[in-house]
């Protein structure tokens, strides 16, 4: 008998989060640690209080469900970008998006879009056996193949590289969020030749941490001023 | 003697024991969290030690029979070395006890603010453990009591609540350090409260008392920095030549300090070398300054370096590593014995420098009659052309000249360094009918017609004609705009002298144009000595030459001269910027340096910090000396460690902080980044790039920075903006406010950072966020920064923050201002202030 009740949820979100999932190593161990007793598409019990909630996406407009889902269960966890920073539905003008934590307090906050395998694989199985998330506290570059190759400011002119690199992005005058993203992916995008959009936040303020590093490096007047390029994860609104 | 070994027989209770050992006193609550057990369990512990352990009202202390409970268990563990006993609390858990010790400053600031309402305030704050109250805190005859009150309360850490800490940090500094204390704050209540809220007395306790618990806040978290002792050099860089350099030097030998004086001309002797005659004194200028420099030179511990100039300076007081970097002469120094054979037989000719162009001399030549050292020199720009001509190489015997000699480059250990490099001449001439072919001359020019070594070999000649002028005119305070020039007046005097002895029968008349004049015109002796029909004050003073007559016109005179001279004023050393790259320091608004802001050990010297005349360089190049010696006399230097600190662990190597550090301090070496603690002044401009948050400065944390922030921000005046301040600029303009008692709306909040630079958007974010209805930033214009460009670094990111910010953007504005304008700091305060409330 499994001890652990687990469930598996979206609000308004693109389903990204729990297919990445699907797809880890690490699945086959969770179902024999936990009980998923709810899971979009495979599974769906009538557990009315739950152990562990992974929510998926935004609240957007009604929180109502999600305060439900917060008062059945012990233990809330923000699955992806859009419950973490508030996703790409916060930019919305009409009805802006917040991260969860900021209707419900959130226990843990697994950021990503979708959550890079290391990140999500690894916090998943930590969470359940009551265990910090272990977090890269480090920025990309750490693990960027071509770190180390800024030597001058870099000039940016550019959000896509019009050939496949051969050295750092912002040096060939590529936005690059690398130097405030959270590492711990192993630069899974800068290997396919994308530059990096900051998905998994940054080790501090993502906003704060943004708008320095745009202060400090040579950005023209348009991407500058191109608010949604650099904050398409994060609301740079005040609630 | 069973009960205590019973007592002792736990190891909590063993824990206990040290713990009050080690912090004297303890709350309850302090020990539970040090201890990390529930309250049933201390309960128990305590109960059980009650002969060891005693309380008052306040704190748990150890008794008597406690303290011997202590030494016994330290025989014991002497004894039977085999049991570890733990010897201090594994748990990290630092635990603050703060006193507040308040200055009423004679009644300045307790006339303002209610001091008592402030205590009661303060007394409830966590962590104060007391208060206390002086007349004037800075007072010798308090030591004794305030060491009594901090032994007996167990204070480990202080806040001050008295005047700034710009003007009185190393005062609190030696007063601490003699009661034994070595973290303090200073909340700044004199000159940023009490000061300038005298009409709004209620609102200026309430932000007092803010200030206060902020830096009670911050000082919870301050660490003991570490200090670093270092061996003081006995010998002094002097950059620049001149008057200021050559006296500096003279009198920091006679002191047995090792001189190194560096000039970037061929020659020693600088501007006044020129000058006919130096006022006050009979003999001519040459005369009294080689006396100068013969003294000097036969120094053994002087050493002079010319044509050379500053590369790079590292280090710190008491150990600074400069390398100088020496053009060369393509003469031989020691070769040449100055026969004058090459200059002879030189066949081309260049405009004399020295002449102020007024004559001629050869492309080889000695720099003037009396140079030193007296060798002649090629200038760089003519050596293409002399290397195909080598007929000076060929003529001399002594085979001194080296048409291909290099650049070198040398490295020099010294204590301290000054600068001493002068200033420039007012030259943006052509408004003022500058002319010297038609006898429009500058002051400089006057002065050569005048010297017996000048064009004229000492008569008194126009340049057009070579005629002796019947009647002279001297345009005063020539000069950019309201900038004195401290000497002209003097200078006119001495001109009316020896016009009168050159040419008795010629009449001299003085003009003012009082829109140049400084406001109130500092005219001295000028206006006593001086016959009123030929001294004129009128307005838009023009020059007009006409049939080789020149005429002055005013507003209301019009007249004609044989010979005009324009008493130039001075004007910054442009290689300041150079400088300034060198050794940081900021300028004031006309672009002379701020002594203030120059890094310890480096000092400024002559007219280089602003306008002086032979006399008062005298007295400053003394003056620097004194401070020299005194400051270097020790063997060691005791100094704090001002650089930044770099948690490996946390540093994800995106290199934007060695894009950001004005320094290059911090640098790439083998996959990790290092700083160069020598070259890193503190600015902190590289923190907020660093999104791992892996740099932190030493002696003002982010940490310490926002939870001042949390605390302000809990402070009920409405609306209440915060102001960060530069120390060198927007600190100083709020103190200036201060001591002239300009009074300001009291919603602002001070809060001090070392450079704007320093402010991270998460503070400004963080701000808004925590309630502040606006957020004001105090910095230095762009080329006074002392941090080269750590202003513009913020203007750039307070423009990323509004647009980001959107409608929001208002409530975020940087606004430069300079160290003395506390008008435009007050203004700005309460425009600002007055913008946000009505927008509410």
């Amino acid at each position: 008998m499994l001890s652990k009740n687990v469930l598996f949820t979206q609000l308004t979100g693109c389903s990204g989060c729990l297919m990445a999932i699907l797809g880890l190593e690490i699945f086959k161990d969770l179902m024999e640690v936990a009980k998923v007793d709810f899971f979009p598409f495979l599974c769906d019990s009538l557990e009315k209080e739950y152990n562990f909630t992974f929510v998926e996406g935004c609240s957007v407009n009604d929180e109502r469900q999600l305060m439900e889902l917060r008062s059945n269960t012990e233990i809330l966890v923000a699955l992806g970008s859009c419950a973490v920073l508030g996703g790409i539905t916060s930019l919305s003008e009409e009805y802006p998006n917040y991260p969860l934590k900021e209707y419900v307090d959130v226990d843990y906050e697994i950021p990503g879009c979708p959550p890079p395998p290391l990140i999500l694989g690894r916090g998943i199985m930590n969470i359940l056996a009551g265990k910090s998330l272990e977090l890269d506290d480090r920025v990309l570059c750490y693990s960027c193949k071509y770190a180390k190759q800024i030597i001058d400011t870099p000039h940016i002119s550019k959000i896509i590289p019009v050939k496949p690199p051969n050295s750092c992005f912002l040096k060939e005058g590529v936005l690059c969020m690398g130097p405030i993203a959270r590492g711990g992916c192993e630069a899974l995008c800068i290997d396919a030749n994308i530059p990096c959009e900051g998905c998994t936040g940054s080790p501090s303020n993502y906003i704060a941490s943004t708008i320095n590093m745009l202060s400090t490096l040579s950005v023209t007047k348009e991407i500058r001023e191109y608010n949604g390029l650099y904050f398409r994860f994060s609301n740079f609104k005040r609630k | 003697m069973e009960i205590i070994f019973s007592i002792l027989g736990h190891p909590i209770r063993r824990e206990i024991l040290f713990l009050l050992e080690k912090e004297g006193r303890l709350s309850y609550s302090d020990l539970l969290s040090s201890l990390g057990i529930n309250t049933g369990n201390l309960n128990y512990h305590l109960r059980g030690m009650r002969d060891l352990v005693v309380k008052d009202q306040k704190a748990y202390f150890l008794s008597d029979q406690g303290e011997m409970a202590l030494e016994l268990m330290r025989i014991s563990q002497k004894v039977m070395s085999g049991e570890e006993i733990p010897w201090i609390s594994p748990r990290e858990v630092e635990i603050a006890r703060v006193g507040i010790v308040l200055c009423n400053c004679n009644h300045e600031i307790s006339g303002t603010i209610d001091i008592k309402a402030v205590e009661k305030y303060l007394s409830a704050v966590k962590n104060v453990v007391s208060i206390i109250g002086f007349e004037n805190v800075c007072q010798e005859r308090n030591i004794r009591k305030m060491k009594k009150w901090i032994r007996d309360n167990f204070i480990t850490k202080v806040v001050l609540g008295a005047c700034s800490p710009r003007t009185h940090q190393q005062v609190f500094c030696d007063l601490m350090n003699q009661v034994g204390i070595d973290i303090f704050e200073i909340a700044n209540i004199r000159e940023q409260c009490a000061w300038v809220h005298e009409t709004s007395k209620a609102i200026a306790t309430e932000k007092a008392k803010a200030l206060i618990e902020a830096a009670v806040s911050k000082v919870k978290q301050k660490q003991n920095t570490p200090i670093k002792r270092i061996k003081a050099e006995k010998s002094v860089a002097v950059i620049g030549g001149g008057t200021a350099g050559i006296l500096l030097s003279y009198y920091l030998s006679l002191l047995h300090f090792q001189v190194y004086l560096i000039e970037r001309s061929p020659t020693l002797g600088g501007k006044a070398s020129r000058w006919s005659r130096i006022s006050g004194f009979s003999d001519c200028a040459t005369c009294i300054l080689n006396e100068e420099i013969l003294k000097l030179t036969e120094n053994a511990s002087v050493t002079v370096f010319t044509i050379s100039e500053v590369a790079q300076v590292t280090g710190t007081i008491g150990s600074f590593e400069i390398s100088v970097l020496r053009h060369p002469r393509y003469v031989i120094e020691n070769k040449c014995i100055g026969c004058h054979r090459c200059v002879e037989e030189c066949p081309q000719n260049r405009k004399n420098e020295y002449e102020m162009g007024l004559q001629e001399r050869k492309v080889i030549h000695f720099p003037f009659p009396y140079s030193y050292p007296y060798v002649p020199v090629i200038s760089t720009d003519d050596i293409e052309n002399c290397r195909d001509c080598r007929i000076c190489a060929e003529v001399c015997d002594s085979k001194a000249i080296d048409l291909e000699q290099g650049e070198s480059n040398l490295t020099i250990n010294v204590g301290a360094i000054v600068i001493a490099t002068g200033c420039d001449l007012y030259h943006e001439l052509q408004e003022w009918g500058y002319d010297p072919y038609n006898d429009v001359v500058t002051s400089p020019e006057f002065e050569r017609i005048l010297a017996t070594d000048g064009p004229s070999s000492g008569r008194l000649l126009r340049l057009s004609d070579s005629v002796e002028p019947e009647n002279i005119a001297i345009v005063q305070c020539v000069n950019s705009d309201a900038l004195c020039s401290h000497y002209c007046c003097e200078l006119a005097l001495k001109y009316i002298e020896e016009v009168r002895e050159k040419c008795p029968a010629a009449k001299t008349e003085i003009f003012f144009d009082l829109n140049q004049v400084p406001n109130p015109p500092r005219m001295g002796k000028l206006s006593t000595l001086i016959p009123n029909r030929y001294l004129h004050m009128t307005f838009d003073l023009s020059l007009d030459t006409r049939n080789g007559k020149t005429i002055i016109r005013g507003a209301d005179i019009e007249k004609s001269f044989d010979m005009i001279v324009l008493n130039i004023g001075m004007t910054p050393n442009k290689d300041l910027e150079k400088l300034r790259r060198v050794t940081g320091f900021a300028v004031d608004e006309y672009g002379f340096i701020r002594e203030e802001t120059l890094i310890s050990g480096c000092y400024a010297c002559g007219s280089v910090t602003g306008p002086k005349d032979y006399h008062e360089t005298i007295i400053d190049a003394k003056d620097k000396a004194i401070q020299i010696v005194s400051k270097l006399s020790e063997e060691y230097l005791i100094t704090n460690v001002q650089s930044i600190t770099l948690d490996h662990e946390k540093c994800g190597l995106c290199l934007l902080c060695t894009l950001a550090c004005p320094y290059m301090a911090l640098y790439v070496k083998e996959d990790r980044i290092e700083i160069d603690e020598f070259k890193c002044r503190g600015c902190g401009i590289c923190i907020p790039i660093c999104s791992s948050k892996a740099i932190d400065l030493e002696i003002n944390s982010t940490h310490q920075m926002l939870s001042k922030i949390e605390v302000l921000a809990r402070s009920p005046i409405w609306p209440k903006v915060i102001a960060f301040c530069c120390l060198s600029c927007g600190y100083a303009a709020a103190d200036q406010a201060g001591t002239k008692r300009m009074s300001y709306l009291p919603n602002v909040f001070i809060v001090r950072v070392p450079c704007t630079g320093f402010i991270d958007s998460e503070h400004i974010l963080k701000s808004l966020e925590l309630g502040f209805d606006g957020v004001l930033i105090f910095g230095c214009f762009d080329e006074a920064c002392k941090y080269l460009g750590g202003s513009r670094k913020t203007k750039n990111k307070v423009e990323a923050i509004k647009n980001v910010l959107g409608k929001d953007g208002e409530k975020v504005l940087y606004i430069p201002v300079s160290a003395v304008d506390q008008i435009k700091f007050v203004d700005a305060v309460n425009d600002f202030i007055g913008v946000i409330a009505d927008a509410k």
